[in-house]
């Protein structure tokens, strides 16, 4: 498992998540963005356990070591807090909309 | 360092980052989100170092394990994106703003007396300058104009109420006059 690979391989996945989400659906990307390495462990669990476990780089005299899936949680947390945040910016722009229509229509009966 | 201790200092800190983003200002709190790591790490490096390094849990029969850095770097991630996100969708939403001005045609209404009027200065380059009272009479033109078009508004607008017996009625009783 080279350095090289492990990256390409994240590049492709955060780029075909990112993809899904943009253009085919939120819900869906994030989906197959969890389902997508637990499919892995499932199928091929060796290899994917070595692939999640491979260290990237080590800091701090070799204390604190990089692995794959520390790249792949930095990942999720990145997608899934960008997907919460639209999903509450949606229901927050159409409930503070609903209540602008209501003040409306108030004023229109008086 | 205890397991307890280090979750509460990544709850205080994840907590202290999020309020200064919401309340005062995405930019201080992306800068200080980055900047307390860095400052424990130059402070005091020996127990920053430990923390950092403190080993959360292991899974996979411990070929995995999650230390405080990774959650660091998990949190770091979702608020760089959060702020990327917004930066980026107040960005679009002045575009689509803007795009929707030109749409609308509110342009900035120009008077001839102003000298970066466009009319005035596509006027000049056929005709060459005006003096001062060509400009005063061509104002007043354009007043004429203005008046017009809203009489004719009226005038179209009173039109929709004519119907074709009342119609009628009218040519016949200009034939009548002018027999």
């Amino acid at each position: 498992m080279d350095i090289i690979t492990s990256l390409l391989f994240f590049l492709v996945y955060t780029v075909m998540v990112a993809l899904i989400i943009t253009y085919i659906s939120s819900r869906v990307g994030a989906a197959l963005m969890f389902f997508i390495p637990i499919i892995g462990i499932i199928t091929i669990p060796e290899q994917s356990l070595k692939f999640f476990s491979f260290e990237l780089f080590a800091g701090v005299n070799g204390a604190i070591s990089i692995c794959n899936i520390h790249v792949l949680l930095a990942v999720w947390a990145g997608f899934l807090s960008v997907i919460v945040y639209t999903e509450f910016l949606s229901w927050y722009l159409g409930y503070t909309g609903r209540i602008d229509e209501e003040g409306k229509n108030t004023e229109n009966e008086e | 360092m205890e397991f307890f201790v280090s979750i509460l200092i990544l709850i205080l800190y994840t907590v202290l980052i999020g309020f200064i983003m919401i309340y005062i200002s995405t930019l201080i709190g992306t800068a200080l989100m980055l900047i307390i790591p860095l400052i424990g790490v130059l402070i005091i490096p020996e127990r920053m170092a430990e923390f950092l390094s403190f080993k959360l849990f292991t899974c996979m029969d411990g070929m995995i394990a999650v230390h405080n850095i990774h959650v660091l770097l998990a949190v770091w991630a979702a608020f760089l994106a959060i702020v990327l996100y917004t930066e980026f969708l107040s960005w679009y939403m002045s575009y689509i703003r803007q795009e929707d001005d030109i749409v609308d045609g509110t342009e900035p209404v120009y008077s001839l007396d102003d000298a970066s009027s466009p009319i005035k200065l596509k006027a000049e380059n056929v005709m060459g300058s005006f003096s001062d009272d060509e400009v005063v009479e061509l104002n007043e033109m354009k007043e004429m104009v203005s008046n017009w078009k809203n009489w004719k508004g009226k005038i179209s607008a009173a039109d929709d109420e004519i119907t074709p017996e009342k119609g009628n009625e009218i040519i016949y009783t200009m034939e009548n006059n002018i027999k």
